[in-house]
């Protein structure tokens, strides 16, 4: 045999080698193939400035907005939208339970039995701070240099995070106020005053007019954030709490916000008691 | 000099003229008719673009339309343009009270403190915000336009106060002139905030806390079926002029008349550091005899821009209806007696 | 040179010999008995023994061992005998006719489970334990809960006065034989099983209902969130899937309305929790095996095992659109209240005026 012959032959002898000893283990099937969470190492690109690059227009992809926390599906309150309007079961976003006060935890109980007339999204009103991330629209960052933007498509909610002289809130308002600062690779957005309207999501979670809501945006990978918020309320929760979840980059090409003007669409609802009826 | 010196030395001095928008009318205050750019050369974002972020506010006295008193005349003397002001702040005043005890006394609804409609007429002292045509005035409706503005109007005489859709949209809080587009002043939050990015350049208009998302990459408007009271705005740099492109307006828009066929035009040059030139074109021939443009400068103001969360406080419509049902009512039962 | 030829054919033909030869004959005999050459099922790409395929639970051996029976396991001959004498129960045609003659027709809606593939065990219960073949006692807590469910029940009022008090498989919402543990609903008695890297899947034919089983240990849901087919977590101890569920609801066969809670399988509360165990035995066989404890309703857990054979042909499984095609409730409802019209409009008449 020639030394070639017999070099070639031992390659091919190694390969199936290699290939018989890879089915003839046992390999343990089903093992873990977790993702990591984030705040890993992706360092993401920089806007002009030199600042981790948020901008984009993102969504998150779970039924928070149904029930912040783990919920098995049920029926909705509409019989004739049937399956339309049904909640889908979620795993819920919060860390633990959500501890609220013993009173609190029954106002919260009443919120969810009459959720149908006080739900403030059902009238199109501006769904504060969380609600709106993880509402089932698309919202769009536009980082410049003095202010981040958050524009919601839901009703067009809008959110100025201050980047630079910084003050507290001057008001109350639905969508409260916010200071931003970096940290590292994560956008840290501390928000305050706030009004006691909104809810947390449709299941009758709420807050008082004292809550504090500190977010941090970290870029996950090129199209995907982590979003960790914690919220703060003396006068509705004995500790503070955490809710976590990642956003996704709508990547279609041309996308962008529609209109979501829904105040035309509530009109009824609202006024509609009102209306002047044929004699 | 240099040019940038020079331009440098304009700012200074434009800076130290120009008053900020909504002060109380100051005498004596030397106001420089500001020529269009040619040596001011504008800051510019990291990307490159011409800079205008920030707040900025277009409330003016000067009329949008030339009035019948300054027929041919193009822009007031000094002189001319402060008497003006004079009588139009006297004449607005709201807290006037020399009509005490009648109906007009209380119909004025809001105090003076509420108002922010200018003191000052535009920089130029032109006799209106309407440049085109030349004697400062929209273009006459065409036929189809002009019906459909009298049938609106009949059919707000008919039913005033029926339900939600009979008032306006500002009444409705769906939509404030200010936003538009075009974007034009109103009695009061005539403030706005810009924000650049790579790839967009966003306008806050704080009435009803709109934000229009003006995309740079030249992608196409969408398709002719979608419909949306702002339209679809669509943008690119002009030199140092950022033109936007708006179309795919609904037929409720109505701007002065106008119907789901407008095209609108914008224009925003910074040609201080205190001054964006707003220039906007309406076209739209199935509404206007021929299309028309107006300019209204936006002048630095200060902030912050508060959240103006116009539906979840109207509490004005639900009075406003309630009030005419009650009114039918004792209507009904006086004939009943 | 010659010798590092060797090397490398034998190397070749010992991967040849690794690679297990597939079909064996299907064994009757698919009972506990270790079979006489130990079986080593195929591997699937990413390395999991290979259960995938059609398969069938449909038996005629019950769950619990008849009242008359002592032993554990029939002769082959006295098996055959119980099998003919259920298969002619079900071919049997009642008298043309007869109110019991206007039913499915077993034989033209393959509901009779001798025309189809069926596993067969020389067990004479499913149950191998408690050692009498029979479900342990209920508890106290049991008795009472199924007393109360009794009790509302009656005040729902009539199985048809309306849908909420009817059966949930007449309902479309979930049938026997898919949540574990799975049994034999009588017919459509068909699995399939495909495996993924991380995942073992089970489509269920009846109600197309897909039992999607991770391999990767995360935790069950929160207990407040309960399903029909509760929540399974699968890993494999070597040749053998095991599947322990939970999260179970309450509202299984026989309750009605959904807020009223009752019944999880067979009378268990929602707290039961179920694991199975799958081997594949041989080419054609599963042994499925199950254990079901419950504190609330059983003074013991109990243990049940029956085979799985692959269905002939394989497949495909059809859908079964079981709500969109769900005429038979609407006329049941109609019918009951077509009665009552009827039953009023005679009453009416025997008023004297």
């Amino acid at each position: 045999m020639s030394p070639r012959f017999a070099r070639l032959t031992m390659i091919a002898a190694g390969l199936l080698v290699a290939v018989t000893t890879v089915i003839g283990q046992a390999p343990a099937p089903g093992s873990p193939t977790r993702q990591p969470s984030g705040g890993g190492t992706y360092h993401a690109p920089r806007t002009g400035d030199g600042k981790p690059n948020l901008n984009g227009i993102w969504q998150a992809l779970n039924t928070a907005n149904w029930d912040i926390e783990a919920h098995a599906a049920a029926p909705g309150l509409i019989t004739e939208l049937g399956a339309s309007i049904a909640v889908p079961g979620g795993l819920g976003v919060v860390e633990g339970e959500i501890p609220y006060k013993p009173e609190a935890l029954a106002k919260k109980k009443a919120n969810y039995t009459d959720r149908l007339k006080l739900d403030p999204e059902n009238k199109c009103y501006l769904p504060g701070v969380p609600r709106g991330t993880y509402m089932p629209f698309p919202f769009q960052i536009l980082q410049s240099q003095k202010h981040i933007m958050i524009v919601h498509e839901f009703a067009g909610a809008v959110r100025t995070i201050y980047m630079e002289n910084q003050t507290p809130a001057p008001a109350d308002s639905w969508m409260g106020w916010s200071n931003g600062r970096w940290d590292g690779e994560t956008l840290v957005v501390d928000t305050t005053g706030f009004n006691d309207q909104t809810w947390f999501d449709r299941a009758g979670n709420f807050h008082s007019d004292a809550l504090h809501v500190v977010e941090r945006f970290t870029a996950r990978s090129a199209d995907t954030l982590m979003y960790d918020v914690t919220i703060e309320d003396p006068n509705v929760f004995t500790r503070p709490w955490k809710m976590t979840m990642p956003l996704y980059r709508r990547v279609e090409k041309n996308a962008q916000l529609m209109e979501f003007r829904c105040v035309e669409f509530v009109e009824d609802l609202l006024y509609g008691h009102l209306r002047k009826q044929p004699k | 000099m240099s040019g940038r010196f020079l331009a440098a030395v304009i700012s200074v001095l434009s800076l130290a003229t120009l008053p900020a928008a909504g002060q109380a009318p100051a005498s004596a205050r030397q106001v420089k008719a500001i020529p269009p750019a040619k040596t001011w050369t504008p800051p510019h974002t990291p990307y490159g673009d011409p800079d205008l972020q920030g707040l900025w506010t277009n409330a003016t006295v000067t009329p949008f339309e030339r009035p019948g008193q300054f027929a041919g005349k193009d822009v007031l003397t000094e002189e001319e343009a402060a008497e003006f002001e004079k009588t139009t702040n006297q004449t607005r005043d709201a807290d006037r009270r020399d009509a005490r005890g009648t109906d007009a006394d209380v119909a004025l609804a809001y105090n003076q403190v509420w108002y922010d409609r200018g003191t000052k007429v535009i920089p130029t002292r032109r006799t209106s915000l309407v440049v085109d045509p030349p004697d400062g005035r929209v273009p006459p409706l065409t036929p189809d336009a002009q019906r459909r503005v009298d049938a609106r109007a009949a059919a707000r005489r008919a039913s005033p106060a029926g339900g939600p859709e009979d008032r306006s949209l500002a009444e409705r809080c769906i939509l404030w002139p200010t936003a538009g587009p075009p974007m034009v002043p109103s009695g009061y939050n005539n403030n706005y905030q810009i924000l650049q990015t790579q790839d967009y350049v966003a306008i806050l208009v704080e009435m009803i806390h709109d934000v229009r998302i003006i995309p740079l990459d030249r992608r196409p408007h969408p398709s002719q079926t979608i419909r949306q009271w702002l339209g679809d705005s669509r943008g690119h740099w002009d030199g140092n002029t950022l033109v936007v492109e708006t179309t795919n307006f609904t037929n409720k828009t109505n701007f002065r008349g106008s119907d789901e066929n407008l095209r609108l035009t914008e224009r925003f040059t910074r040609v201080d550091a205190d001054t964006i030139n707003y220039e906007f074109t309406v076209e739209d021939p199935s509404s206007f005899t021929k299309s028309w443009t107006a300019a209204i400068p936006m002048v630095k103001t200060q902030g912050p821009i508060f959240e103006y969360a116009c539906h979840e406080g109207n509490y004005g419509m639900t009075n406003l209806l309630s009030g005419a049902r009650a009114e039918e009512k004792a209507a009904a039962e006086g004939k009943k007696r | 040179m010659t010798r590092r030829l060797l090397i490398g054919f034998g190397i070749v033909a010992f991967g040849v010999l690794a690679i297990p030869v597939a079909s064996q004959t299907r064994s009757a005999a698919a009972n506990t008995k270790t079979a006489a050459q130990p079986y080593t099922p195929p591997r699937t790409p990413d390395g999991q023994p290979d259960l995938q395929g059609f398969w069938t639970n449909s038996i005629y051996t019950p769950l619990e061992r008849p009242k008359n029976v002592t032993k554990e396991f029939y002769t082959p001959e006295e098996a055959a005998e119980m099998e003919k004498r259920a298969a002619e129960r079900e071919s049997a045609e009642p008298a043309a006719g007869t109110v019991a003659d206007v039913h499915y027709d077993e034989a033209q809606f393959g509901l009779n489970r001798s025309q189809a593939t069926f596993a067969r065990t020389l067990r004479t219960s499913l149950i191998v334990d408690p050692p009498d073949g029979r479900m342990p006692p209920l508890t106290a807590e049991a008795q009472k809960r199924f007393a109360d469910l009794a009790a509302a029940r009656k005040r729902m009022g009539a199985p048809f006065d309306r849908v909420q008090n009817m059966d949930i498989d007449d309902r479309c919402l979930i049938m026997a034989g898919t949540a574990p543990p799975m049994l034999s609903p009588g017919y459509m008695s068909n699995y399939q099983i495909v495996q993924a890297p991380g995942y073992v899947m089970i489509l269920v034919e009846r109600i197309h209902d897909a039992r999607i089983i991770p391999l990767d240990g995360r935790p069950h849901p929160p207990d407040n969130v309960r399903q029909w087919i509760g929540s399974s977590r699968g890993h494999w101890e070597g040749k053998t899937l095991v599947v322990e569920s939970r999260n179970f609801n309450s509202k299984r066969p026989g309750v009605g309305d959904w807020q009223l809670a009752g019944l999880a399988f067979r009378g268990a509360s929602q707290d039961m929790r179920v694991t199975e165990w799958f081997t594949r035995v041989d080419a054609d066989t599963i042994l499925y095996r199950f254990t079901v404890e419950d504190e609330k309703t059983w003074a013991r857990p109990w243990t049940a095992e029956l085979p799985m054979v692959k269905l002939q042909p394989q497949g495909p499984l059809f859908e079964h659109a079981c709500h969109e095609g769900n005429y038979g409730l609407v006329n049941t409802l109609a019918g009951a209240r077509l009665e009552e019209k009827k039953a009023a409009e005679d009453a009416a008449k025997k008023q004297p005026k």
